[in-house]
């Protein structure tokens, strides 16, 4: 499943590439519970607590910057698994300035498995959309000056 | 005279008192001292290694005893179990899972919730592998191996055929007029009301093991335990109390029945097993997933020449299916239905998947539905392409009553029938010639409606033993009938109801038999230490078989009885005759004895050197199969607007023989129209491109309530069986054989004006809409 988008906001380049690439902060705009652990400066773990219709629980999972072009682009895989399920998402941002205002770039491919892709099928692309939106919302209100 | 709950009549079920009351015992019912609970790891993914699994967190969560995982049974030999069709089977994985939800690892702990945390607790680690959810392409030369355990490196399991390839191909040829349709049956799950489960109890100072367990054959299951698990059969019983519900999907051996007797070894406790709804629809046995290619020829005037059919199985990665030995694709060979074809050939290719074993029979006696619903709708597409009326061409080539014992093309003999009778009745019923002209009106003002009928004819009660076996296991069953001093009955048997009533047909069996009154006889079943030897209930074959033993064991009581009531009423035993259920001194109307006196004689009363007591016992191989029939007609109108298929009327007109109870039986027939309704229209397990099962509950797996259950009129005709002892044929299965092919052809005779064959079931409002915007209208 490929889901793609683009989120414009009022701030440079630079602040956004760090914000983005810094796994604290951008982990920040997830509004479920979770919790982060840097590994390294290109690996982090942790888990999260969500869920899609009826099945919520914990989910463990790590994530990798593979590819770094600063301030331009990355790509980032995570893996994670929980609740008889698994995801894999191989992800992309691509940024650009212009006149104060910097838009991103993103695609990501999601695999999902087992429960959440048998049973959460019919509710999946909604609950996508919505903490899709949710967390670009998030991100605009930490990095937009007030 | 009749007697209390004799054959024919329709007396309440004895087991409803219970069932009615919330009073039945079902396997979770069964509450043991020290039992514990087990709950079952499975895969996120369809295909993939097993790197690790970490048990260490699992067994910190508090409640938790012990966590199960392959390699600990592949010590004892058990992390494989052979399957009735001579394939393998992971009880649970070392190295691989096969398919979503697979079994991984087992947690068995003090309480339900401490194994549910334990199981959340496991950790597996995964490297996913591509998989294989279309079995077309697990043919293809470039598809992954999913099986490289198998000698034969490929995907294809078995190639079945029968009938005269050559002879049906230049038939087909030379007829006039040849239709040929691709018809997709889909997965689909019987979805019983119970899940499946067991208590598993291995007294560790005995060694003996008791497993109280929903199933549809506790004796085979014995044996198999017994040859698979090398335990003395002696030392195991099997307990199958109430059932909610089988269908089939309670006849296969699954992994968690044999974990939780390992847990059971292991802990030296009595272990639960009790599945939950999404693990059931997940990861139980399927039925059906036949990708059918048909081609039936005829003459310009619908004379029915030959008859090709093609078929890929898939069985998912093991062939599991539940079929007797002989028959890999079942009993699809009755595939020539209620015609009399001159030539006809059928094959079948079973192929591996990455989905979950199975090929059960949903309801019918081993791919009969599939068979049946193949046969009724080409017969239509047929009809529709000689511009036939569907009834007349039917009626033009039906068997005919004088025909009978009939052999088919395929090489079966057909025992009785009367198909026309049955049309017949069907057709005054529902009104067909004033259905014809409604739908005529109709299509001139653009309305649409349909009617659609099924001539179906089946092929049940397994089976004479010189063809049928389970595992060498011959097919016959059995009654172990003893009547009290005081002339009441308890009577064994080796077969399962699951909620078909057997306490009381049977009963009404030996009441005829023995002139006892039904409420007098109880009747006993499902347990291994008590029931006499039997190969379990499914496949309509518990009338046929154990019915049928239930009369032989009575007339052998019979037999005993007559020289006890000469000694009664001093004569000779051939002076007597067994009349108005009684043994009457022949031409001497007052003098008799019934059977009741007969039975307290037995114990106080015997004649000179004759042995005490009152019993028999029969194994009954039955010299066929038996062939019930019906006739089903099928009236929809369909919104143009929204493909919203809406059943006006359903008349279906059944014939299984002699009928014990009519109440009963009417009451399987609105079962089995009601899932066959289902199957039509709403049922599909279907998978996404990584084989994850869409349809893990309820709201996306569709079954119907009584809001979308149309109202049912049921009829009968009677056709008894020549070779069964009361002429009974079998008949729980009818209408889900029969009901699909019937709600199909109503439909595609309403969309036939834009030139529609054939609709994949379940028929959807979206697939209909589709094909109605496709066509422009």
């Amino acid at each position: 499943m490929r889901q793609e988008g683009t989120f414009t906001v009022r701030a440079s380049q630079e602040k956004v590439w760090s914000f983005f690439l810094d796994p604290v902060r951008l982990a920040s705009a997830i509004a479920d519970p979770h919790m982060i652990e840097i590994i390294d400066e290109n690996t982090f773990k942790g888990h999260i607590k969500t869920g899609v219709g009826p099945i919520k629980g914990t989910f463990n999972g790590s994530a990798q910057i593979v590819e770094r072009e600063p301030p331009r682009r990355a790509r980032i895989k995570a893996h994670g698994a929980g609740m008889g399920s698994a995801f894999d998402v191989d992800s992309t941002i691509e940024m650009a300035e212009s006149g104060g205002l910097t838009t991103v770039k993103w695609a990501a491919d999601v695999v999902l498995n087992g429960t959440i892709a048998s049973m959460g099928a019919r509710l999946l692309e909604g609950t996508i959309d919505r903490k899709t939106s949710e967390f670009f919302e998030n991100v605009r209100k930490k990095l937009e000056p007030r | 005279m009749t007697v209390q709950g004799g054959i024919g009549q329709s007396i309440k079920r004895k087991e409803d008192a219970r069932f009615i009351r919330g009073k039945g015992t079902y396997v979770d019912d069964v509450k043991l001292p020290g039992m514990l609970y087990l709950d079952i790891v499975r895969s996120p993914y369809a295909h993939a290694y097993i790197r690790n699994i970490n048990i260490e967190k699992a067994l910190k969560v508090p409640g938790v005893l012990a966590v199960i995982r392959g390699k600990d049974l592949e010590a004892a030999n058990l992390a494989w179990m052979p399957t009735l069709m001579s394939d393998r089977q992971m009880v649970l994985p070392i190295e691989r899972v096969m398919y979503q939800a697979q079994e991984v690892a087992a947690v068995v702990a003090d309480s339900r919730y401490a194994a549910a945390d334990g199981v959340a607790a496991v950790e597996v680690d995964y490297e996913p592998l591509p998989v294989v959810v279309d079995p077309r392409k697990a043919l293809e030369p470039d598809a992954p191996i999913l099986r490289p355990d198998r000698e034969k490196k490929t995907n294809h399991i078995w190639h079945w055929e029968v009938g005269d390839r050559k002879g049906t191909e230049e038939l087909l040829r030379k007829s006039e007029v040849v239709v040929k349709e691709n018809i997709y049956i889909p997965r689909i799950l019987v979805s019983s009301i119970e899940t499946c489960g067991c208590v598993a109890d291995l007294d560790p100072v005995s060694g003996k093991l008791t497993v109280w367990m929903t199933t549809q054959a506790p004796h085979a299951i014995r044996t198999v335990f017994a040859l698979v698990a090398g335990l003395p059969e002696h030392k195991i019983r099997i307990i199958s109390p109430d059932i909610g519900g089988g269908f089939g999907g309670k006849v296969p051996v699954y992994p968690g029945y044999v974990i939780a007797v390992v847990a059971s070894l292991k802990t030296g406790h009595p272990v639960k097993w009790i599945e939950d709804r999404s693990e059931n629809l997940q990861a139980d046995s399927f039925a059906r997933d036949y990708h059918i290619t048909a081609e039936i020829g005829a003459t310009k005037d619908g004379k029915l020449t030959a008859l090709l059919v093609k078929t890929i199985a898939d069985h998912g990665y093991t062939d599991a299916a539940a079929n007797p030995s002989k028959f890999p694709a079942g009993l699809f060979h009755i595939i020539t239905g209620s015609y009399p074809f001159a030539k006809a050939f059928v094959e079948v290719d079973g192929v591996y998947t990455n989905k979950p074993p199975g090929g059960i029979a949903y309801r019918c006696s081993f791919r009969v539905t599939e068979a049946a619903y193949t046969i009724e709708r080409i017969v239509d597409i047929l009809a529709q392409k000689l511009g036939m009326d569907p009834a007349e061409l039917r009626l033009r080539n039906f068997i005919r009553p004088e025909e009978f014992p009939f052999k088919s093309a395929l090489g079966w003999t057909y025992d009785s029938g009367n198909y026309h009778g049955a049309l017949r009745k069907a057709m005054d019923m529902i009104g067909y010639d004033e259905l014809r002209k409604e739908q005529e009106e109709k299509r001139k003002r653009g309305e649409l409606m349909g009617i659609g009928i099924s001539s179906f004819t089946e092929i049940v009660g397994a089976g004479p033993s010189h063809t049928f076996d389970i595992l060498g296991l011959k097919m016959f069953d059995s009654c172990e009938l003893r009547i009290h001093p005081t002339g009441k009955v308890i009577a064994r048997f080796g077969t399962k109801s699951q909620g078909q009533g057997h306490e009381t047909t049977y009963a009404q069996i030996l009441a005829e038999e023995l002139g006892i009154p039904a409420d007098d006889i109880a009747v006993e079943e499902g347990d291994t230490d008590t029931a006499p030897y039997g190969l379990g209930t499914y496949a309509s074959r518990s009338t046929p078989t154990a019915g049928a033993a239930a009369s032989m064991a009575a007339r052998k009581v019979r037999d005993k009885a007559r020289g006890i009531a000469a000694h009664l009423l001093e004569v000779s035993p051939d002076d007597l005759e067994w009349k108005d259920h009684k043994f009457q001194v022949k031409g001497v109307p007052g003098k008799a004895k019934t059977m009741q006196e007969v039975a307290f004689a037995a114990y106080t009363n015997l004649p000179p050197g004759m042995e005490p007591g009152l019993e028999a016992v029969s194994y009954y191989d039955p010299p066929n199969m038996t062939y019930p029939f019906g006739s089903y007609i099928c009236a929809v109108d369909i919104d143009k607007e929204t493909g919203v298929v809406k059943v006006r009327r359903f008349v279906a007109v059944d014939d299984c023989g002699t009928i014990i109870n009519p109440m009963i039986v009417e009451g399987q027939i609105h079962g089995g129209l009601t899932m066959g309704f289902a199957a039509a229209m709403l049922e599909e397990i279907s998978y996404d491109e990584n084989g994850n099962a869409w349809g893990g509950t309820f709201m996306d797996y569709l079954l119907p309530t009584a809001v979308e259950t149309p109202k049912w009129e049921t009829a009968k005709t009677t056709t008894p069986s020549p070779h069964h002892p009361i002429g009974a044929k079998g008949v729980g299965e009818s209408a889900t054989v029969g009901a699909p092919a019937a709600i199909v052809n109503a439909v595609m005779d309403a969309l036939s004006p834009y030139g529609v064959t054939n609709i994949d079931i379940p028929i959807t409002p979206w697939k209909v809409w589709k094909v109605l915007h496709e066509k422009g209208a």
